[in-house]
């Protein structure tokens, strides 16, 4: 091997040119298949995103089984890449075997790659292997190795039996060792609570007590034990020994309250009174008294709620603390008129500070139960001309922080929502998009304000939604909790990919945040194996199984795809393949995670009305039911422009929908429950008949198929004419336009050799006509961002121009 | 009426009404868990019952000598549950911990500056009971400057 074009390969590498690299190692492969150069290839594919190719490659190296460094080290990279961590521990593994020594690196990094591979049965036989042959203190710590790895292959056991042998041998491991730390104590506490010997967790924490008090972790499963146990007697005076301590950690208030029944009440009470009385700057003893009324539904609710209001009325935490009490008056038709009545003097009395102002009008509006649009806003404009008026409070405040009169502006803006929500009519919404968006001139901070804006420019068709997305710096661990309010149907708003760039995360390449994020919380678990932190095993594992099946995920890579179908004139057989193994990738549906955080919206709706989130909500939520019958609409299409056999199920569900009998189908549940918008539902519709065009053989037979897909394509100008919200015309537009691509895909083109006599050449000219149709009399009513429709004319019209692709 | 805890991975997913805030850097989540392996115990989430993250604290242990010191990485506190004192809560209990975990000299947090914009930090520090006549602190602390460099310690 000529070792200057070798060290070529290298310098390609390091300095991120992986697609030269490729082409250099191809080249060399032609005159030597070395092995070393092979790797190197199977590297440089993972990075420029050729996965399937760097997988093959990779695995067939793995088969040679190598023993030179460099290609191990490369294999080790590439392997990682892939998160293909079950291959690279057997290599290790099998090398460790191969060399015969106990202890060297081979047999730990086979082990990190169990543990990143989350392989427990593994780890454990490779832990215990080393137990048993290394020397103190690693003997140690391997064994508890296979402690955590048992405890973990008893937790996802599928049967008691599996459980059982698991723990068995666990509990046979822990005989011989000694509790030396916190961690340790956690993990034997944890063993022994799955093993359902609660009296020996308890006995073992009470001989660790110094642990517990440095370690909230395992205070924390202590108070679980205990609550296990069904000890109250010891839950109730160590609680209470705790708070008569000076403990503020409601943890402690909550542990006490949980062992009151009817018969102690008092005894409660006393002591949460005079804990109050000597501290009055704590909240949670007050707390703890209003949740004793609300426990035993008595009638000093409202007192306390008075009682907690002049102590912390003009702490900004009031509204979230008061709220339950005071929904709770509601819920049990007590009268509220004396707490609504002392909240709107509080609201109105100008010598009242302005937080004080701020949560009796959050806490007005809620107990107004219901309001009309009228009252709506009136109470805006009155919510608004105080955020004027209290703009001198912010005078002092660097530009960095909050204002502090924003929650003004927020309240005032809900008011206006809730009057649209009231009235559909978007004129609301435009008067608070306009607030809004003076209120962020005097201080952009407020992520309140940002996140409703994202909402009613959602609404009202505005292209400016996407600079507010990128203003909030969305990060990657925010991606899966927080980038949905801006990415929500992210497709209908934009017409081309530069529109969603930088606020759509790239989903496509393993390069991806949630890649990414898979990656460290693999790399970490492994880390936290060798630092021996139990405490947070199960959290690992938690999170890494929450990333990895992100419903959110998913969403947002139909959301790139829908984007790219609609600009692209010709999609390439590549990224049609792609996508099609990516939609095998996600699987079963149903196991994935909704980690989506919608408690950002604020929310002080009066209690009878639904909140902000429902008060803006158009098109779908884009839930589980939504991703499974999009996923299904995408396989039936890529199946047809693949030349595919449909997946068993799918073709039950097509034969099914075909003969008209919608009744029982699966994939016609999910339309009945509306988790598809009125637009997919055509696209929905038209991706079932698609198939018996293929399945007809001759024009004659074709033909009746394709004037089906063409009548039913005529849906969309009869809803685009039913659309009222900017939102839905666009929304209708755009899917109408996903449609047309999807039938290019899925229904040949007319030949050149029939011309008009092709079986599709009236689809195709329908279709074309009736997107001619539908841009013109929208021209008339679009009622949203002007330059938004024009772009998405221009698109439409480069679109119905199949002709010169 | 806050629940105080050990900080977890989880926590991850509902903390963006403490990090939203301009002042909070959000970090990748390698960061974050790199915390809770080596100091557990030094990595604090205050609760609501409402279920929402109220505040947290990420802090460790580092410096030999007379620089073995808990220092607080991270501490936020979410714009609605200001003004109730729970940093001082969070600051209290890292004391407390710093006291017993490694018996420490005092413990210091560093603001401004510190994340790469040029600007030297202020190293505030506070005197615990191992450093009897508190020669770890200085009065007039303010007048001294502390470059970022100052800031790492030996382990």
């Amino acid at each position: 091997m000529n070792s200057l074009r070798l060290n070529k390969i290298y310098d390609y590498i390091d300095a991120g040119r992986y697609t030269e690299a490729v082409d250099l190692c191809k080249s060399l492969l032609t005159s030597s298949k070395s092995d070393l150069v092979r790797s190197l290839l199977a590297f440089c594919y993972s990075r420029s995103g050729q996965l399937k190719e760097a997988r093959e490659l990779a695995v067939e190296l793995v088969a040679a089984a190598p023993t030179s460094s460099d290609i191990l080290a490369a294999l080790n990279l590439t392997l990682s890449d892939l998160k293909e961590y079950s291959i690279l521990a057997d290599l290790y593994r099998q090398h460790w075997t191969r060399n015969g020594s106990n202890l060297d690196s081979n047999a730990k990094l086979s082990l990190a790659n169990y543990t990143k591979a989350q392989d427990y049965k593994s780890i454990q036989s490779v832990s215990i292997r080393l137990s048993k042959v290394a020397k103190p203190p690693l003997n140690n710590m391997y064994a508890w190795w296979s402690v955590a790895a048992l405890l973990m292959q008893a937790i996802a056991a599928e049967n008691s039996q599996e459980k059982l042998i698991a723990l068995t041998l666990a509990s046979r491991l822990v005989d011989g060792l000694t509790c030396d730390n916190a961690q340790q104590t956690y993990l034997l506490t944890r063993l022994y609570m799955l093993s359902d010997k609660l009296d020996t967790a308890a006995h073992l924490l009470s001989q660790h007590q110094d642990h517990i008090r440095t370690s909230l972790a395992l205070e924390e499963i202590h108070w679980d034990v205990l609550k296990q146990l069904n000890d109250h007697s010891t839950i109730k005076n160590k609680a209470r020994e705790l708070l008569l301590d000076g403990s503020q950690n409601y943890a402690h208030h909550s542990a006490y309250l949980s062992t009151v029944g009817q018969e102690d009440a008092q005894e409660a009470v006393a002591l949460f009174e005079d804990l109050a009385e000597k501290n009055t700057k704590e909240r949670g003893h007050v707390m703890a008294l209003m949740e004793l009324s609300k426990q035993f539904n008595d009638a000093t609710l409202p007192t306390l709620i008075e009682r907690y209001w002049h102590q912390f009325k003009n702490k900004p935490v009031c509204f979230d603390d008061l709220e339950v009490f005071v929904k709770h008056l509601y819920h049990t038709n007590q009268d509220t008129s004396a707490l609504l009545h002392l909240f709107t003097a509080a609201l109105h009395d100008e010598h009242e500070a302005q937080d004080t102002r701020i949560n009796a009008a959050k806490l007005m509006r809620s107990l107004s139960i219901t309001t009309t649009i009228e009252r709506d806003l009136s109470d805006a404009q009155y919510f608004a001309q105080q955020w004027k008026e209290y703009q001198y409070t912010g005078n002092d405040v660097p530009s960095t922080d909050i204002h502090p009169a924003d929650d003004w502006s927020v309240l005032a803006s809900l008011c206006y929502i809730s009057a649209f929500s009231k009235s559909r009519d978007t004129s609301h919404l435009e008067t608070a998009s306009s607030f809004m968006e003076s209120a962020m001139l005097t201080n952009g901070r407020s992520y309140k304000l940002k996140i409703l804006m994202i909402a009613v420019y959602r609404i009202l068709g505005s292209s400016k939604i996407f600079g507010i997305v990128r203003m909030m710096r969305i990060q990657s661990v925010q991606q899966d909790t927080l980038s949905h309010f801006g990415c929500s149907e992210v497709s209908a708003l934009s017409i081309t990919s530069g529109d969603v760039a930088g606020v759509l995360p790239n989903t496509t390449t393993f390069r991806s945040v949630w890649a990414q994020s898979e990656r460290e919380c693999s790399e970490m678990l492994a880390r936290l194996f060798e630092n021996g932190t139990w405490s947070h095993l199960e959290d690992f594992t938690d999170f890494a199984m929450k990333l990895k099946l992100s419903l959110h995920k998913w969403i947002l890579w139909f959301e790139h795809v829908r984007v790219t179908v609609s600009e692209s004139s010709k999609i390439e057989e590549e990224d049609l393949r792609a996508w099609y193994e990516k939609l095998e990738e996600i699987g079963d549906v149903d196991s994935l995670v909704d980690s989506r955080d919608w408690s950002l919206l604020p929310n002080w709706s009066p209690f009878a009305e639904s909140g902000a989130r429902e008060q803006l909500h158009a098109l779908t939520y884009q839930q589980k039911k939504w991703l499974r019958a999009y996923k299904r609409i995408y396989e039936r299409v890529l199946s047809l422009a693949l030349n595919k056999t449909e997946k068993q199920s799918s073709d039950k569900e097509h034969e099914h929908n075909h003969n008209h009998n919608h009744a029982n189908g699966e994939g016609s549940s999910d339309i009945e429950e509306h988790k598809l918008t009125d637009a997919e539902r055509i696209l929905h519709d038209i991706s079932l008949i698609a198939p018996s065009y293929h399945k007809q053989g001759s024009d004659v037979e074709k033909a009746p198929v394709a004037q089906q897909v063409l009548e039913k394509y005529g849906d969309f100008a009869a809803l685009l004419a039913q659309a009222k919200l900017p939102v839905e015309q666009l929304h209708c537009v755009k899917v109408a336009i996903e449609t047309w691509s999807l039938i290019q895909l899925a229904v040949p083109a007319p030949s050149k050799k029939k011309k008009t006599k092709s079986p599709s050449y009236p689809l195709y000219q329908g279709v074309i006509e009736a997107l001619k149709t539908m841009v013109a009399s929208w021209e008339k009513q679009a009622s949203a961002d002007a330059s938004l429709f024009a772009r998405m004319h221009e698109l439409v019209q480069r679109r119905i121009d199949y002709k010169n692709v | 009426m806050t629940t105080i805890k050990a900080f977890k991975s989880t926590d991850i997913l509902s903390f963006n009404k403490i990090n939203l805030d301009y002042w909070t850097e959000t970090y990748s989540i390698s960061f974050y868990q790199q915390y809770l392996i080596k100091w557990p115990d030094l990595c604090i989430s205050l609760t609501h019952p409402d279920s929402s993250l109220m505040g947290y604290l990420f802090g460790k242990i580092e410096g030999r000598g007379m620089d073995h010191h808990g220092h607080v990485t991270a501490l936020s506190i979410s714009p609605t549950h200001r003004k109730i004192g729970l940093a001082s809560q969070l600051m209290k209990q890292f004391e407390h911990l710093s006291s017993i975990l490694s018996p420490t000299y005092f413990i210091d947090l560093r603001v401004v500056g510190y994340y790469g914009d040029q600007e030297d930090a202020y190293d505030m520090r506070k005197a615990l009971p191992r450093d009897v006549n508190k020669e770890t602190v200085r009065q007039d602390g303010h007048l001294h400057r502390c470059a970022p460099e100052d800031t790492i310690f030996e382990n």
